[in-house]
């Protein structure tokens, strides 16, 4: 038996984040996970950092573009962890914040062009 | 809202990137960039100072470039960089110190002289744990100050390479997780920046 789904009234309200990550060699999805949670986990503290509600959704190893999900309340600090976010296991990286949106079909027209027909 | 980062180093100076490979990838950010190497380009340029008495600080001005920053951390020369108006920016003032080398002297003759206090972000970026901690702190003593006697506040990240660059949206979320208020972190990014770039601080 399955656990039933919450009310849409009860769920928490989602924001996706876009973003590209540049570096001077190439970056998996592991390394991009694992960076952002060690400053998300350092910055804001494992209390804060669990009501987030953040997942990385989707990266894409060639563009290295990629999206996030997280609650609605926590835009800001979600974008401040991606900003502090700049190296993991010698690999030097930065993460650019690409933009926001409350849809994935939006996102993906708005800021990581791919528009699907 | 265009991040205006005045506190780049390129090769030129300490940093390790050529001052066009620093401004392509600001502008893939959209970031305009002004480049503190001492040397005059076709962009924002500044020079970084490190005098070691007022007499040097006022020799060392005489150079003509778009702004000057005064590199901060001996409280002694925080207090020469603010008493002078000619200075634009007194660069990481709690560098190698526990405290924020700002006080209430400090902070009201920044404000009397318009020398923007900066919030140095490359510090918070390449820091982790307590030594992160301590540059927070810091960081909203300053902002306590500032508020208090009017101050001006700029935001840079003091980049030396181009992976140390960071774009508008972060460093304004980063703001505001620090305490900046919306126009306060507006301020620090853009409007100050914008000011001393068209010489209405002096």
């Amino acid at each position: 038996m399955r656990i039933k789904a919450l009310p849409s009234s009860l769920r928490t309200k989602k924001r996706y984040v876009a973003f590209k990550v540049y570096s001077q060699e190439p970056v998996t999805r592991d390394d991009v996970v694992r960076a952002i949670w060690k400053e998300t986990l350092g910055f804001l503290g494992e209390n804060k950092a669990s009501e987030l509600e953040m997942w990385v959704l989707d990266y894409d190893n060639g563009s290295q573009q990629g999206f996030l999900t997280c609650a609605h309340t926590s835009v800001e600090a979600v974008k401040a962890c991606l900003t502090l976010v700049n190296s993991v296991q010698d690999k030097k990286f930065m993460v650019h914040v690409l933009g926001v949106s409350g849809t994935v079909k939006a996102l993906n027209r708005k800021f990581l062009n791919k528009v699907k027909k | 809202m265009r991040f205006i980062d005045l506190h780049v180093h390129s090769n030129l100076s300490t940093g390790a990137d050529s001052p066009e490979k620093m401004l392509e990838h600001a502008g893939a950010l959209k970031v305009t960039l002004g480049l503190c190497d001492g040397a005059r380009g076709d962009y924002p340029s500044g020079i970084e100072l490190s005098p070691t008495s007022r007499r040097d600080l006022r020799q060392k001005l005489g150079k003509k470039l778009d702004y000057a920053v005064v590199c901060g951390g001996s409280y002694r020369i925080n207090r020469l960089a603010v008493a002078e108006s000619r200075v634009d920016i007194l660069a990481h003032p709690d560098l190698g110190r526990r405290d924020s080398g700002v006080d209430a002297i400090v902070a009201r003759a920044a404000a009397e002289n318009k020398v923007a206090l900066e919030v140095n972000l490359g510090r918070i970026i390449n820091t982790s744990g307590t030594g992160r901690v301590y540059v927070l702190r810091n960081i909203k003593k300053t902002l306590m100050l500032a508020r208090k006697y009017g101050a001006p506040l700029i935001a840079s990240t003091g980049a030396e390479s181009w992976i140390g660059l960071r774009g508008g949206d972060g460093v304004y979320s980063l703001l505001r997780m620090i305490g900046f208020q919306e126009d306060e972190a507006l301020d620090a990014m853009v409007t100050v920046p914008a000011k001393i770039l068209r010489g209405e601080m002096k």
